[in-house]
């Protein structure tokens, strides 16, 4: 690893409150430092220099992606992707291979990403999965919000703290993550729960007392990221009242919503679904949550989510071959191929209330930049989604190519456009904040060499799709856009600083479990690379 | 640029690793030189090998091309052609014709699983055998074959026309799974076929010269005499022998699956 300098680039570093100043930034071991003796010079004239991406929810890895590659063959076939000196051959399409994502994530200038939603049953295999994604930082939240552990002690925060503490040690996950709270776990008697009050059909727990209860064990064990959610009445519309009382509940508490976009929705059918993000936008700038946006883009994608009986009805509008699953007693999943359809008045708003809500939420540091990978589009579209953001222009060029009700949102009147400051704080800056990564998303002193170059382009889409350089921990992985050297990055758990051990209780628990709870948790073997970040 | 005189490759010697020759195709090389067309790029196993390392090439510009030799580990020849023609004097790999929409590929002698696979238009004649999966759609996809003629004067295996829409496939003797998942198009076995025929179809035509082993889910309807199906036998009859009692007598008419839509239709010849 040799010491690198950076020179005359145009830094943009929202953390440390850099906007767009010429500085040198110095490279020495892997990170950034206030001075190196430089073995090696780069000089970016011209470019823009931002830290690595950070990407907060992008599924990649893990039993639900890989059952959508087996579903999924003709998404592999039409998309070789051969290998060259560096790299290894793998397909792209929207289920990319695990090297495949990492090199495409690289050649955006992404370095951290994110796997969303890891049952910690399957933990074992998302970390295997993990380990063979080159390129990035990763780390996995864990699935709870379906828990039956949970649902039948809900009422005991000790218990239920004690056991999320050891279940996120057990899958050496990152967050807890709460799919459709008790909605999943209802799916088991073909029911699903509408509204936060409602009580399950055989257990006595409701999606309110669930979201409260893992908010606030996510308080207690100060875990660096805080509850990781999606919400109930995912994608049905006249959502967003749900959405707007899930909002009011977590008033002045610590929350991650995700993929907000399926949860603005208006109206009382698909035939009149209008956009409410205006009303939603509101509510989060009123609030202490942070969203991101879960942005639609056209075109063929496969949709997956812990969501089962979401993943039922979309089956059941679409008519495409499906899968539904279930794990045990943690909770369910299943998985759609979707095409989303310019034309369609549905699809359209869709892709309206997304950018709605990243133009309409005012603090760049609350909004992130996703489309839930591979839900609502593919991570690769991430360019595509910034240029519409940074350009008005464009995005009413876009939008006169849909159908008509996309217009009827308020997306034609908004002005707003972001700057270069405020995407690499929706796509890093505060991306790493809000995972509380400190040595991520930033270039001040200390922090990890992930470094992302730009040439400055006046098509901000190719400009973004491309990196001219980046740096990751302090080697130079990427050159315009290629892929120059293969690098391995580690994978981010958490660190109780003291030994968890399960309650007898979760003992008497595992009678209904195929494995049996020694050999339950994951090894340290399947984590080779490890950050283990402290809690509190 | 001379036409017509047709491009010879003969084959040098046997290749045990499979070749994937997608290259070989006559749309392409109606554009190339002689020195071009012997530089072009196949993956013989996992290295990468100029035609002329495995090839004889003569003649230059024409969208006929013959080749002889044993082809058996060749695949993809002719894949997503559009025109010209290719005739193989021997027996041929995987995937010969795959996705071409145009054009005409002649086989003298075997061919093997996936020909014509996804085929939507031109025509694919076959003189021996032919393997599974015949005018199939690839695993994952919706629609198999969309148009165009496959004929194989011998037997086919397993799958033949699955997932079909539209064209026509004319076969000696069929495997198991004839025409499953069909959404259009017709079928033609003039010697036996396998077992569950149609299965899953929802449209689409499956005649049948021998009687079959018919699944339940099949209805019997009537005997009559299709006008189309006297139309297609005398347009095949131009490349394959037809017996006239075949356009002049009865067919009993079977509709299903009736597990599916149960438009499609499978007929029986009664003579």
């Amino acid at each position: 690893m040799e010491d690198l300098k950076i020179v005359n680039g145009i830094v943009y570093d929202p953390l440390n409150g850099i906007d767009g100043e010429r500085l040198d930034i110095h490279v020495s071991g892997g990170k950034i430092a206030e001075r190196a003796k430089a073995q090696r010079v780069i000089d970016v004239k011209g470019m823009v220099v931002m830290p690595g991406g950070v990407d907060i929810h992008s599924h990649i890895a893990g039993p639900k992606i890989n059952m959508g590659r087996r579903l999924r063959p003709e998404n592999h076939r039409t998309a070789p992707v051969p290998k060259t000196d560096v790299t290894r051959a793998g397909v792209g399409g929207g289920l990319s291979s695990t090297f495949v994502t990492g090199y495409r994530y690289a050649a955006m200038g992404y370095t951290t990403v994110m796997e969303p939603a890891v049952p910690p049953l399957m933990a074992r295999h998302a970390h295997e999965e993990l380990n063979d994604i080159p390129m990035v930082d990763k780390g996995c939240y864990v699935l709870m919000g379906n828990n039956e552990y949970i649902i039948s002690h809900i009422h005991e925060l000790n218990k239920v703290e004690n056991y999320v503490k050891w279940l996120l040690n057990a899958a050496k996950g990152y967050a807890i993550k709460a799919v459709n709270p008790c909605g999943s776990d209802n799916w088991k008697w073909g029911e699903n729960v509408h509204g936060l009050g409602e009580k399950g059909v055989k257990f006595d727990a409701t999606p309110k007392e669930m979201i409260t209860t893992l908010s606030e064990v996510n308080k207690r064990l100060k875990l660096p990221h805080p509850l990781h959610l999606h919400t109930i009445d995912l994608g049905v519309p006249g959502n967003y009242e749900t959405t707007l009382e899930t909002l009011e509940m977590l008033k002045g508490k610590r929350a991650h919503l995700t993929h907000l976009q399926f949860n603005c929705y208006g109206g009382s059918s698909w035939k009149d679904l209008s956009s409410e993000a205006g009303g939603i936008a509101e509510k989060v700038n009123d609030s202490k949550i942070t969203v991101d946006s879960g942005q639609v883009i056209f075109g063929d994608v496969t949709t997956m989510t812990a969501d089962a009986p979401w993943q039922y009805r979309l089956y059941r509008l679409s008519g495409n071959k499906w899968v539904n699953n279930d794990v045990e007693v943690e909770c369910g999943g299943g998985i759609v191929p979707y095409r989303y359809r310019k034309k369609n008045s549905v699809n359209a708003t869709q892709w309206a209330i997304g950018l709605e809500l990243l133009l309409m939420i005012e603090d760049p540091w609350r909004v992130y930049l996703s489309t839930d990978n591979p839900n609502g589009g593919s991570f690769t579209s991430y360019p595509y989604i910034i240029k519409l953001l940074m350009d008005k222009k464009f995005r009413k060029e876009e939008l006169s190519t849909l159908h008509q009700n996309a217009s009827s949102t308020s997306l034609p009147d908004i002005d707003r456009e972001y700057t270069l400051g405020e995407i690499a704080t929706i796509t890093r800056g505060a991306t790493a904040k809000s995972l509380g990564l400190k040595n991520k998303g930033h270039l001040g002193v200390g922090a990890d060499a992930d470094i992302a170059i730009y040439p400055l382009k006046e098509d901000i889409a190719k400009m973004f799709s491309k990196a001219s350089y980046v740096i990751k921990d302090g080697d130079l992985v990427v050159g315009k856009g290629k892929i120059i050297s293969e690098k391995y990055g580690k994978t981010f758990m958490l660190d109780f600083k003291e030994k968890v051990e399960p309650d007898p209780d979760v003992r008497e628990f595992f009678k209904y479990y195929t494995v049996d709870i020694e050999n339950y948790p994951v090894e340290m073997a399947y984590l080779p690379r490890y950050e283990a970040i402290k809690c509190g | 640029m001379l036409m017509g005189e047709g491009i010879k490759l003969r084959l040098q010697k046997e290749f045990n690793v499979p070749v994937d020759a997608p290259c070989i195709r006559p749309d392409l090389f109606k554009t190339l030189g002689n020195e071009k067309i012997k530089n072009l790029d196949l993956h013989v196993g996992n290295k990468v090998k100029g035609l002329k390392d495995l090839f004889e090439v003569e003649g230059e510009f024409s969208d006929e091309i013959t080749i002889d030799g044993d082809l058996s580990n060749f695949k993809g020849i002719g894949h997503k052609m559009e025109s010209g023609k290719i005739t193989i004097r021997g027996t041929v790999g995987m995937h010969t014709g795959a996705e071409m929409s145009g054009g005409k590929i002649i086989i003298e002698g075997n061919a093997s699983d996936w020909l014509g696979a996804e085929l939507q238009g031109g025509m694919i004649r076959v003189k021996g055998n032919a393997g599974n999966l015949v005018g199939a759609g690839y695993r994952g996809s919706k629609v198999g074959m969309r148009g165009g003629m496959i004929i194989v004067e011998g037997g086919v295996g397993n799958e033949v026309g699955a997932l079909m829409r539209r064209g026509t496939i004319a076969v000696g003797n069929a495997g198991d799974f004839t025409g499953c998942f069909a959404t259009g198009g017709s079928i033609l076995v003039w010697g036996d076929t396998g077992e569950r025929t149609g299965a899953f179809m929802s449209r689409g035509t499956i005649v049948l010269y021998h009687e079959p082993k018919l699944l339940p889910t099949f209805k019997y309807g009537c005997a009559y005499n299709p006008v189309f199906l006297r139309m297609l036998l005398r347009l095949l009859s131009n490349w394959v022998d037809v017996d006239p009692q075949y356009i002049t007598g009865n067919y009993k008419r079977y509709s299903g699956d009736i597990t599916e839509l149960g438009k499609g239709e499978i007929l029986i010849w009664v003579g």
